[in-house]
């Protein structure tokens, strides 16, 4: 959907969001998300294209933070898992 | 066999094989769900393909194709699967049409297991960003949802 944004808005579609605002549910729900075990390649596409989605420097960079951090959280539960 | 020579970048023998596996009378009906999905796929390719060459009769007779195959695996699924509801609705845009009403399922499905995969092969139908990211790593597989 944000991907088409500009798209739909061009037709005249009314979103119910602002781009920024999807951008955020959608981190949001990828951050929820990522501590799936085993999802670690899907998690990193999904990442990857949300902060292409990010037109700032900024917003890419937060991206990629947050699937750092994303990943440091699935390895710390393997840890414990293992331990 | 049509999704190896879909890999392999072979459009024309792949459509021909899953042409081929549609036309087995004992098929299961979520298998060929799944032949008519990729199917689709690959006649959206062949359109684009015909485009490039400037054979605007071919592109036409293609999404036509892709459009029938593609909304035949949409009648065929017994529930929404984002990956499918994905696709046809990245493909409709890509044809002029609004769809965005399929995109709006596949988010509400929140079906996080089906997933769509592209190579360089199907890499034309996707939108410039994910263009990008299968040109670095050859394929990409992503969920539906995403």
């Amino acid at each position: 959907m944000i991907h088409h944004y500009e798209n739909f808005q061009g037709v005249g579609i009314a979103m119910a969001q602002t781009r920024e605002a999807y951008l955020a549910a959608y981190q949001a729900f990828l951050d929820q998300r990522s501590s799936q075990a085993g999802q670690e390649q899907a998690d990193k596409t999904a990442y990857h294209m949300l902060g292409s989605l990010y037109e700032s420097q900024e917003g890419q960079e937060a991206a990629a933070t947050a699937f750092a951090r994303a990943k440091m959280v699935v390895q710390e539960e393997a840890i414990q898992d293992v331990s | 066999m049509g999704w190896a020579y879909g890999c392999l970048g072979r459009l024309e023998e792949a459509i021909q094989n899953y042409e081929q596996a549609l036309a087995v009378p004992i098929v299961p009906q979520a298998m060929q769900a799944s032949i008519d999905h990729n199917l689709g796929c690959m006649y959206h390719v062949a359109a684009l393909a015909a485009r490039q060459v400037g054979d605007e009769q071919q592109e036409r007779a293609y999404l036509e194709k892709a459009n029938t195959t593609l909304g035949k695996a949409l009648k065929a699924s017994d529930a929404v699967k984002a990956g499918l509801y994905t696709q046809y609705g990245n493909f409709l845009l890509a044809t002029g049409k609004i769809a965005h009403n399929y995109l709006h399922q596949a988010i509400a499905s929140g079906d996080n297991v089906s997933e769509i995969c592209y190579g360089l092969l199907e890499q034309e139908t996707v939108t410039p960003a994910l263009q990008a990211y299968i040109s670095q790593q050859q394929e990409v597989t992503l969920r539906g949802i995403d």
